[in-house]
């Protein structure tokens, strides 16, 4: 079995687009800087894609000779879980994707198709493992793959400014329906503290996951934390106002739809 | 312009928002007393966005005023504020 744990392949060069064939039964998670082994009936991998300017881009994978035994693929942009058939297509997000790759020993990947452009891939051995990569790019390709880059920049800024306004569009609706006393706690500690009709005081907080606990109201000690997400994509402080909304109106949903963990 | 005068202007305009939580932070869809054509879009955004699965508050005053669950559209409503529809995280 190949420890991964202590295996480092110099995938720096290949971040964009990485294809890796496990060459033995071995369980296995490989992203481009940071392997590690953790268990020994499939080898996964991370693939990190960026250069994409549209959501209709399409990404297929074909595995070779039609093998898909173990071969599946988890998008983690979407939480979802596809099984390959012998050639799977699926739709590339606009922003910068990481896809994680588990298959079996006898699956592997034949072709990398962007765009309905194939790439052809070519095998390098590194820690290892035998390491597919798209082959070297012609003049003209490089020429196109410049062009594209360009624009997947110009794409990135693009959302990156439109992200930074719908942030500041969110707080300033969030701000809104904050009491003074509450606007106050969030810009000095990144939290605020809202009286649920079940009689608890709740802090709600920037961070992501878990971000809201039911406190003690007289020491602040934190009891449980919940973990209420939107369905769909929505600035952070929109989802604080969500946060608050709710536990003010209706606490017995939040916690019905909540994840709870201890504090 | 301040969030304050913001609010300022809304008061002296009679102007009513429904706030839809979007991944631009939020859309927006004004209407004031009396101009029928805006109510009767906003009731009707009011209808699709329920129809999603999103949750209407009511929320009248400034400063924070807690919001009420609205099932149903009042025009009378000052500020109306859709959530879309959580999950556990």
């Amino acid at each position: 079995m190949i420890d991964l744990a202590n295996t480092t392949p110099d995938l720096t060069a290949f971040t964009d687009q990485v294809v890796i064939e496990a060459s033995t039964a071995t369980t296995a998670t490989l992203n481009a800087l940071e392997p590690h082994v953790f268990g020994d009936t499939n080898i996964v991998f991370t693939a990190r894609y960026a250069p994409v300017t549209a959501a209709t881009n399409t990404w297929t994978i074909t595995t070779l000779g039609g093998a898909t035994d173990g071969l599946t693929f988890f998008d983690t942009m979407n939480s979802g879980t596809v099984t390959i058939t012998t050639s799977t297509t699926h739709f590339l997000p606009t922003t910068a994707a990481t896809y994680n790759f588990t298959w079996g020993p006898t699956g592997s990947v034949a072709t990398w198709t962007l765009d309905g452009t194939s790439r052809p891939l070519v095998a390098k051995e590194i820690g290892g493992f035998t390491i597919w990569v798209p082959r070297e790019l012609t003049d003209e390709e490089k020429a196109e793959e410049a062009v594209r880059q360009a624009e997947y920049r110009r794409h990135m800024e693009e959302e990156r400014l439109a992200r930074k306004l719908a942030d500041e569009k969110a707080e300033v609706l969030l701000r809104r329906f904050l009491n003074p006393k509450q606007r106050a706690e969030l810009d000095e500690f990144g939290y605020f503290h809202v009286w649920a009709r079940d009689g608890f005081k709740y802090r709600i907080t920037r961070n992501y996951g878990h971000n809201v606990a039911r406190v003690d109201p007289e020491t602040d000690k934190l009891l449980k934390r919940f973990c209420v997400v939107p369905k769909v994509s929505i600035p952070s402080p929109d989802r604080l106002l969500a946060h608050k909304l709710l536990l003010e109106s209706d606490v017995e949903r939040f916690i019905k739809i909540a994840n709870v963990a201890d504090a | 312009m301040t969030m304050a005068a913001n609010l300022e202007q809304m008061a002296a305009s009679d102007a009513h928002e429904l706030s839809i939580m979007d991944g631009s932070g939020d859309s927006k869809i004004t209407w004031t007393a009396g101009d029928e054509i805006a109510i009767e879009n906003a009731r009707r955004s009011f209808a699709y966005f329920q129809e999603q699965g999103y949750t209407a508050f009511r929320v009248d005053g400034p400063d924070g005023g807690i919001g009420e669950p609205m099932t149903e559209f009042d025009p009378s409503a000052e500020q109306v504020v859709f959530i879309p529809p959580m999950q556990a995280g």
